[in-house]
């Protein structure tokens, strides 16, 4: 069982660590973008209007795809006041069992409403207000692909506590 | 007879449970976003029920992660990272020794010149203290510097890199409270360089009147050598003009200054050969994961101010306020202390966003600006950041030097005096803050 759980875990950080990097490359075309624009419109006199629109949609991309990423490596921010003050480690285990409870019905609420949104965007043929007429469906995915990476991870988390595993990977150490 | 409640007697009791939702949630440890959307799934059903949340919450998610403003905040998080990894420090420190040498405190200086200088292109705290201690903290040690004074300055003055523009707080305020960023850093400029400058005071008076904090070498500086530190400083220089013009220039938004911020960042790591592509990979790997942490955060945070919008919750505290007729600055005092007490136990950046729905309503009827406020909470975020148990400074200034976060906040104790009662000054005197944006929007 312990095993088992570890390889699972093993594969979905190769999962987790790739979204990142593509997450990365949102951020990297994000720049280019900007900055070509305005270089467009300095020199050239030709404004893009879509380009903030785009970087809007990639930023929100770049949020989702890096959430599981975060997650493992211990990057959400905690208040940690009730661990910081409990004696045992079985305690801060105890709590940690019953954040990550939480965290996984909060992540499913999470979950179920970006798929909506999606969806919706989807079925309803939803396209952006502006002349680009973006379709919406398509960076509405990606943040729920991203959230539903966040969510398994949640889960695997949960596993890793149960048999009494570290559950985040200090980038430090590595 | 059964007792029936008044509504207002309902509506408070609301409020009760909500705060309580909020300490058992976010204490229970969870995750400080989904947490606060967490607080607002649950207080929308207790007490409206029929309204179906699931929808609203897909949108609300969807409208803050979209918002252009935050492209501006993950660029400029991009640019300290790429900063940290080039050699800029180094020249920050060598530039700035032989100016400083000839006060009382001597290279003690450069701590907090080298910070506020730092914090002019870095929106975040941790990354001033980060860069600038990582290489003053073992010049100023390696020379015999006092190490208590060396450690606090570097504490205090590292948490200005929220205050001087670009701020990534400010940002996220300027979102959550709806008021323009550029106003917002044009009103940061002169707080943060008047806490500057009582710092360099203090440390001057320390070394003249109580302890002398540098070792006894002379240390001479020719002429050539002056000319050089001037050239030392070129590149931050370059880059602080850069985006200053670009921004109130009027040439370029927030989001588009920041990407040349980037862009003049890369040119600094390229032209110093100090920048390698694994480098350049590393500061974006951590710019995602700081990116998508602030933006979970921003999410929840905007989807609870929404929800107690719909529970009329803002309302009902400012009218309860306005009832107790407080003069304005018992209510700032009393938030202050009520900051600093969580600040001691919270991250900054939770209590901006925990706060702010409830504490906005109450200043604005008190009679001070959205402006105003927001540098008050940025340097009540400060101060979080130099309080134990939790301050993230601290944090970073124990990984830089091993001391304890006991030894830590105790050095850094008289700074956080001193930031303290600079808010309670703006406090008094709010044309402190609000003089340049008038000066400069008002034209």
């Amino acid at each position: 069982m312990k095993e088992k759980v570890i390889a699972l875990a093993k594969i979905l950080d190769n999962i987790t660590f790739k979204l990142n990097g593509l997450s990365g490359i949102c951020i990297v075309i994000i720049t280019i973008f900007i900055l070509l624009e305005i270089i467009a419109r300095k020199f050239f006199n030709y404004g893009f209007l879509f380009v903030l629109e785009v970087s809007s949609y990639l930023l929100a991309t770049s949020w989702f795809l890096s959430a599981a990423y975060t997650l493992r490596t211990d990057g959400h921010i905690r208040i940690n006041v009730l661990t910081s003050v409990l004696k045992t480690d079985r305690a801060v285990r105890f709590v940690d069992i019953f954040a990550t409870v939480l965290g996984i019905v909060i992540s499913l609420i999470f979950f179920r409403a970006v798929l909506i949104l999606a969806s919706d965007s989807y079925f309803f043929n939803k396209t952006s207000f502006s002349p680009l007429r973006a379709p919406l469906y398509i960076p509405q995915t990606f943040i729920a692909i991203g959230m539903f990476f966040m969510l398994i991870q949640m889960i695997v988390r949960l596993m890793l506590l149960l048999i009494n595993e570290k559950p985040d990977i200090n980038l430090k150490n590595k | 007879m059964k007792y029936e409640l008044r509504r207002e007697e309902r509506e408070m009791i609301t409020v009760y449970v909500i705060v309580l939702l909020l300490i058992a949630i976010l204490g229970s440890t969870v995750w400080v976003g989904i947490g606060l959307a967490g607080v607002g799934v649950a207080a929308i059903s207790l007490f409206r029920s029929s309204m179906p949340f699931i929808k609203h919450l897909g949108f609300s998610i969807w409208s803050t992660a979209t918002t252009p403003t935050m492209i501006a905040l993950v660029l400029f998080v991009f640019m300290a990272e790429i900063l940290f990894r080039t050699k800029l420090s180094e020249l920050i420190f060598s530039g700035l020794a032989p100016w400083v040498n000839r006060i009382p405190g001597k290279l003690m200086h450069t701590n907090v010149l080298g910070c506020t200088l730092f914090a002019a292109v870095s929106g975040s705290s941790a990354a001033t203290a980060a860069t600038i201690g990582k290489v003053t903290l073992v010049e100023l040690e390696k020379r015999g510097y006092d190490h208590a004074i060396s450690v606090g300055s570097l504490a205090g003055a590292g948490t200005l890199g929220f205050l001087i523009p670009p701020s990534t707080m400010l940002i996220i305020y300027g979102v959550l409270a709806e008021e323009s960023v550029l106003k917002l850093f044009l009103a940061g400029f002169v707080p943060g360089f008047i806490i500057s400058g009582l710092y360099i005071c203090y440390i001057m008076f320390y070394s003249l009147f109580i302890k002398e904090v540098a070792p006894n070498e002379k240390l001479n500086f020719t002429t050539k050598e002056k000319l050089r530190s001037i050239i030392n400083l070129g590149p931050i220089v370059f880059l602080i003009l850069l985006i200053m013009v670009a921004m109130y220039g009027g040439y370029a938004t927030p989001t588009e200054a920041a990407s040349v911020g980037v862009l003049g960042s890369l040119l600094i790591g390229f032209f110093q050969k100090s920048l390698s592509f694994k480098a350049i990979k590393e500061a974006l790997m951590s710019t995602t994961r700081t990116g998508s942490m602030i933006g979970l955060i921003i999410i929840g945070a905007v989807f609870l101010s929404e929800m107690f919008g719909f529970l009329g919750i803002p309302n009902l505290l400012a009218t309860t306020i306005a009832a107790m007729n407080l003069s304005p600055l018992t209510l700032i005092a009393i938030l202050l202390i009520f900051f600093i007490f969580l600040g001691c136990i919270m991250e900054g950046m939770a209590i901006l966003v925990m706060t702010l729905p409830i504490t906005l309503p109450l200043i604005l009827q008190a009679g001070y600006t959205k402006i105003w406020f927001g540098i008050f909470m940025v340097i009540a975020i400060q101060l979080a950041q130099i309080t134990p148990p939790v301050g993230f400074n601290l944090f970073i200034i124990q990984g830089l030097t091993g001391d304890t976060i006991g030894y830590v906040s105790k050095a850094a104790l008289p700074f956080f005096i001193i930031m303290a009662l600079f808010a309670l000054v703006i406090a008094v005197f709010p044309e402190v803050v609000t003089y340049m944006p008038d000066l400069i929007f008002s034209r």
